[in-house]
Order: structure tokens, then C-alpha cells, then sequence
């Protein structure tokens, strides 16, 4: 079990640190794919089969897909990709928020008191997932619903506005 | 870890897929001949020696495709936990806790779409 | 399965731990399912294909190798085993190399959850109809990188237009497999055909007018899904040359094939699961043979080949006889009519459950009489169709 998870999460670094190293932003693409799918991986060992499942059909298949058209949609040339170095002050601030994004997990993840050890029967089941949806949370599900309509809107508003509708 | 070793054949099936496919190719790679001309390695343009590169800017149509897919593939992301629900409740007589949130989410999205369609967003032209 | 690993390790291998005689059985049967299965499943299904098609358009098709011509596939495999891999000088090697192992692997591995009869499935996944669409996202990926790949134009168009084909498509897929999970109150797809039963009242296809529609959804979905014709713009050959695949040749070029014809039997399992009783044999049938027998699994097989086998002969008849749709025609189809519909379908389904917890038998028989009379009429227009094109040569099958 715990070598399972070394396994998929020094998967799951590696290629993530790929996404970011590729010139090609085909290939930074792919490696997400190789992330996702070890972070699926992850979800199923913590007994989320559900997340784990729709992790890879919405992620792997549609946020992909949009990232490709994306790229092939700006279809960026070599010169183009060529390194930049950033400005010092990019630097810092972005150093600056991975650090606080950082010590966010770090204390949340300490904050955490839960018995991992003995989970209930079912946990993480379609059923015991969607229970909590409609009954706990049905307030953020409609706000989601909501924010699925203004997505929907703005989508079209920007992919269309050089029509003049 | 019950329940979750009904996912091993899914690891195995993976590793074996890769094995006979590779296999297939390196058995290809023994029998083939391997004589790659010039005319051979380009590719395949009604016969003239091709022009240009194929990786050109592709039209925004696309993108709007794939745009309205996420979008919808969320929702139905979210059907599925309440199709499962449905009968259960139902049983037990709570039926009506699991339907109107539904009803709700299924009416905001439905105008969504009524929107979306109203305003050209799902021409293809 | 487990079962059958408890009696290998008490009978054969008590020397090793349980769950290493585990993860040999499961080795060995998902070994079957790859070499037992899906290879010859792939290969018969084309070499149907192919004979359907030539008595269409009045030809004979393959009868040469083996009985009736039944090893053509088997030639093919071989022939392509000793044909120049070729890689073009402008394709992206990597990408080019990897996607037929990805479009092979997704519908590959799909297998895996079909659920082949009672107890004859490798994993009956909690998940099970969601992860076959799962699968179909991993042949997605596998496309645009042949396309992408492969730097020639014809392949670029081919890969981006089957993308956005496939990802359209599968929302009413999403949807109108919905009917049916709403109905069974599960994604396993054992549950699913447990829920149904042998006769066709029993099927969720005549369940209600809902389910009755879903059906039609998903098989147009399903079909467009897998890049066939009328629906196989991205390999359109009077205008794509032949899609993504244009570069690949050897064996590369049969996995794309190979996934296609996979995918066929996918189609019609799919289906037969979902809305047709998947291996559902009637319990005085079962009980001749003895439920519990070998011999009571294999009739479920062969219920469950059967259903598939009609389903496949009406997509590949479906292939010969409808001139392939546009683009704009295509994705209007899908936005504009199977979205909406299976919507409604969805909504409609519950609404039907919260009134008729119980169904109501007078539409199930309504529904049984409607398609009845379909089939008839579906018959008498070929018979028409044969008599009015004096073909003989279709009527006898072994010319």
C-alpha cells in the first residue's frame, strides 16, 4: 500500500515537473495526462473511486482536449518558445505565492483530524458521495449549477465576440 | 483495501495491453523491410512533394467545442451520483429531497443552453 | 473470481501466500480476456464486416483463406507484420509513436468491465459504465497525437475533427446511459443487468417512452463515437485521403483499425447492458441446464453474442446505406436534437419513476407492439429491396 503510493506520487512529481519543463507545449500537455492519471492512482487508494474515476473523464478527457485546441489554437512558433528569463520581481512575487500556496497545505493538512485508519463501509462510493451532495450540500451544488450557466454565457461571449452578436 | 482489489486486472490489463502491442511492433520491426527512401518519409499530399508545415492556426470553432463539452461533461459528472440516488430515496420515501435540487440545477443549465443556442453558440458555420 | 482463486490455492498451489495465487489468477484471466477474446472478437467482427459489405454492393467478399474466408483477418495481421514501418522526416517521433498504443490501449482495456456473462467478468467495477467512458477519453488523447503527429495536413483535420466529434457525442451518451442507471440505481454494470430480467417486458428498452428513446440516442451516440461511417468524417476518404491515419503504415496503421472494430463490439455490448438484458437467459432455459453448470454460462454468453451480433449487423448495414453527413449536419445532430432530447429523456425517466414506482405494463406492451411492428416493416423493406434488385447471390450466404 505505501509503496503504491511512492510509486504514483514520484509519478506524479516527475511528470509535473515536466509539464513545466517542455518547450513543446504538446508534450507539457501529455505529461498532465501522465499526472492526472497518478493522481487517480492516489485517489483510489485513499478509497474515492468516484473521484477517481471522474478525475480522469473530466480531466483527462475534457480539460485536455480544451488545452490542445487551445494549443493548436495559438499554434505558438519556435521563436516564440524560445526561453525568457522573467523579470526579477516575477520572480520574487511567484516565488513568494507557491511558498504561501505551500504553507496553506502544510497547515491544513496538520489541521487534519481523522481517522484514516478504520473508514466506514461504502466510503467514498458513489452513493456515500452523492448523499452528502444532496443533502449537506445542496446549497453549493446549486451554486455550482449556477456557475456552470455563467461559464456556459461567458464562453460564448468570448469565443464569439469578433462576430458582433 | 476491499473493494479496491477488483481494480487490480484493471493494472494488469493495462501492463498486458502495452506488452502485446509492443510485441506485435517489435515482431513488425524484425519482418518488415527497411528501405525508407526520400518520397517514402515525406508525407502524403496528393501525390506532390508537400508545402508548408500542417501545424497551422486552427479555427476557434474548436475551442468553443470543447468549451460547451467541459461544461456539459460537468453536469452530467453531477447526474450520475443523482441517478444513483434517485431509487433508493425514492424507496425509503424521500424521493423529493433528491428530485427538486435537480429539477433546479437541470432548469438552470437547460437555459444555459437555450441561451447558447438562441444566440448562435452551437452553429458550426 | 475470488472463489475460483481460494480453490486454485487449497487445490494446486498451497505452498504460496493467497494473495500471490490471487494476483496469478488474475493475471491468467485477464490474459484469457486479451488473447481469447478481444483478438478474435476484433477479427471475426471485420471479416463480418467485410462479407455484409460486399453482399450490399453485390460482391462476394473475402472466401478464400480458411473456411468461407473466416482467416482472412488472420492473413491481414500476418501480412502487415512484414510491412515497412515507415515514420514521416516532418512527424513528431514521439507522438507519433506513442498514439496507436494509446487508441489500442483505451479500447483495449475497455474490455475489462464487460460483463460476458453471470460470473464471467474480470473486474465488475463499482464504476463500471463510467470507466467505459473513461476509456473513450483515453482514445481521444491517443487521436489528436496521431493527427498532431504525424505533420501531414490530411491527418492534422482528421485528428481535430474526430476530437471534437468524439467529445460532442459523448454528452448524449453520458445522458442516455443515464435512463438506465436511474432505473437500475447503479453504475456497476453487473447490478445493471441483474435489475432486468430475461423477457423482453423486463428490458429498461420498453421500459418507458423515455428509456425507448435513450436507446436511439445512444446507439446514433455511440455510433458517431466511434468514427463510423455515416458518421466517419474524420476519415473521410473523398476528402481526408483517410484521416489520422494517412502516415501510419504496418502494424501501426492495424491498431487504429483493430480499436475500430473493437469498438464495434463495445457498441452493441454497451447496448445489450444497458437496455436489452445483457446475458439474461429465461429460468426455465437456465434450469435445464442447471443453474449453477458451466454450461448455463456459456448459454449466457451465447444469449449476450447474440444481442451484440444483431446490434453489430445494423450499424455495419447502417454503414452501407446512409451517405455520410457534413460537419455542420453533424454537430447540429448532436447540440441541437440528441443533447435536448436526452435532457428530456433524463427528466422524463425520473418523473416517470417518482408517478410509476412500478412501471406500467400497458405502455411496456404498447412499446413491444411498436418496435414488433418495426422490425417487420424493417424486414419487408429488405425482402421488397432484394425482389425489386433481382440480387440472388445476396440470399445464399456460403457462395
Amino acid at each position: 500500500m505505501t509503496i503504491l503510493f511512492y510509486i504514483l506520487a514520484g509519478l506524479a512529481l516527475i511528470s509535473a515537473i515536466a509539464v513545466i519543463s517542455f518547450r513543446q507545449p504538446v508534450y507539457s500537455a501529455l505529461s498532465l495526462v501522465v499526472t492526472l492519471f497518478s493522481l487517480a492512482g492516489l485517489y483510489l487508494t485513499l478509497h474515492a473511486e468516484f473521484l477517481a474515476i471522474i478525475q480522469i473523464l473530466t480531466y483527462a478527457g475534457a480539460i485536455l482536449i480544451l488545452f490542445v485546441f487551445i494549443i493548436m489554437l495559438l499554434n505558438l512558433n519556435d521563436d516564440e518558445l524560445k526561453e525568457q528569463t522573467p523579470a526579477l520581481w516575477r520572480r520574487i512575487v511567484l516565488a513568494l505565492l507557491g511558498g504561501f500556496t505551500f504553507a496553506g497545505l502544510w497547515w491544513g493538512v496538520s489541521k487534519f483530524e481523522g481517522d484514516v485508519k478504520n473508514l466506514p463501509q461504502g466510503f467514498g462510493s458513489i452513493i456515500n458521495s452523492g448523499k452528502l451532495l444532496f443533502t449537506e450540500y445542496v446549497l453549493a451544488f446549486e451554486i455550482a449549477g449556477i456557475l456552470l450557466t455563467v461559464a456556459l454565457i461567458g464562453a460564448l461571449v468570448l469565443a464569439k465576440r469578433r462576430l458582433k452578436i | 483495501m476491499e473493494g479496491l482489489q477488483h481494480y487490480t486486472p484493471l493494472l494488469m490489463i493495462f501492463g498486458l495491453g502495452i506488452v502485446f502491442a509492443g510485441l506485435f511492433l517489435l515482431l513488425a520491426y524484425a519482418f518488415g523491410p527497411k528501405n525508407p527512401t526520400a518520397s517514402k518519409l515525406d508525407v502524403y499530399e496528393c501525390g506532390v512533394p508537400s508545402m508548408g508545415s500542417a501545424r497551422e492556426r486552427f479555427s476557434v470553432k474548436f475551442f468553443l467545442v470543447a468549451m460547451l463539452f467541459l461544461l456539459f461533461d460537468v453536469e452530467v459528472v453531477f447526474l450520475f451520483p443523482w441517478a444513483v440516488l434517485l431509487k433508493t430515496f425514492k424507496e425509503a420515501g424521500m424521493g423529493a429531497a433528491v428530485f427538486w435540487p435537480m429539477f433546479v440545477f437541470l432548469a438552470m443549465l437547460g437555459l444555459g443552453l437555450l441561451y447558447e443556442w438562441r444566440r448562435g453558440g452551437l452553429d458550426w458555420d | 473470481m475470488e472463489n475460483f482463486a481460494i480453490h486454485i490455492h487449497e487445490s494446486y498451489l498451497y505452498g504460496l501466500p493467497l494473495s500471490v495465487v490471487n494476483l496469478i489468477v488474475m493475471f491468467g484471466a485477464a490474459f484469457v480476456v486479451l488473447l481469447g477474446f478481444v483478438a478474435p472478437f476484433a477479427g471475426l467482427l471485420s471479416f463480418i464486416e467485410r462479407r455484409i459489405a460486399a453482399r450490399i454492393q453485390c460482391r462476394i467478399g473475402p472466401n478464400r483463406v480458411g473456411p468461407q474466408g473466416l482467416l482472412q483477418f488472420l492473413a491481414d495481421g500476418v501480412k502487415s507484420l512484414f510491412k515497412e514501418d515507415l515514420i514521416p522526416k516532418v512527424a513528431d517521433k514521439p507522438l507519433f509513436i506513442i498514439a496507436p498504443y494509446l487508441v489500442f490501449l483505451g479500447m483495449f482495456t475497455s474490455f475489462v468491465v464487460l460483463p460476458f456473462s453471470s460470473q464471467w467478468i474480470v473486474a465488475d467495477l463499482n464504476v463500471g459504465i463510467l470507466y467505459l467512458f473513461a476509456t473513450a477519453a483515453i482514445t481521444v488523447v491517443g487521436l489528436v497525437m496521431a493527427g498532431w503527429g504525424s505533420g501531414s495536413k490530411w491527418s492534422m483535420l482528421g485528428g481535430m475533427r474526430s476530437a471534437a466529434q468524439i467529445i460532442s457525442y459523448e454528452i448524449p451518451t453520458g445522458l442516455a446511459a443515464l435512463t438506465a442507471i436511474l432505473l437500475a440505481g447503479s453504475l456497476s454494470l453487473q447490478e445493471i443487468i441483474a435489475a432486468q430480467g430475461p423477457h423482453p417486458w423486463q428490458w429498461y428498452f420498453f421500459d418507458n417512452p423515455f428509456t425507448f428513446i435513450a436507446f436511439f440516442i445512444l446507439f446514433v451516440a455511440l455510433v458517431a463515437e466511434g468514427n463510423r461511417a455515416p458518421f466517419d468524417l474524420p476519415e473521410a476518404e473523398t476528402e481526408l485521403v483517410s484521416g489520422y491515419n494517412t502516415e501510419y503504415s504496418g502494424m501501426r496503421f492495424l491498431f487504429f483499425f483493430f480499436a475500430e472494430w473493437a469498438h464495434l463490439y463495445v457498441l452493441g455490448a454497451i447496448l445489450t447492458t444497458l437496455f436489452l438484458g445483457g446475458w439474461q437467459v429465461p429460468e426455465s432455459l437456465l434450469a435445464s441446464v442447471g443453474a449453477e453448470s458451466i454450461a448455463a454460462r456459456i448459454l449466457e454468453l451465447v444469449f449476450f453474442q447474440l444481442k451484440i451480433y444483431v446490434l453489430v449487423f445494423l450499424v455495419v448495414q447502417l454503414r452501407w446505406t446512409v451517405p455520410r453527413v457534413r460537419m455542420d449536419q453533424m454537430m447540429d445532430m448532436c447540440w441541437k436534437y440528441l443533447v435536448p432530447i436526452g435532457f428530456f429523456c433524463v427528466a422524463g425517466v425520473a418523473i416517470w419513476m417518482m408517478l410509476f414506482p412500478d412501471g406500467v405494463s400497458f405502455v411496456k406492451y404498447l412499446l413491444i407492439a411498436f418496435s414488433s411492428a418495426m422490425v417487420l416493416y424493417y424486414f419487408y423493406k429488405v425482402y421488397r429491396n432484394f425482389k425489386d434488385s433481382r440480387a440472388e447471390l445476396e440470399l445464399n450466404p456460403f457462395v
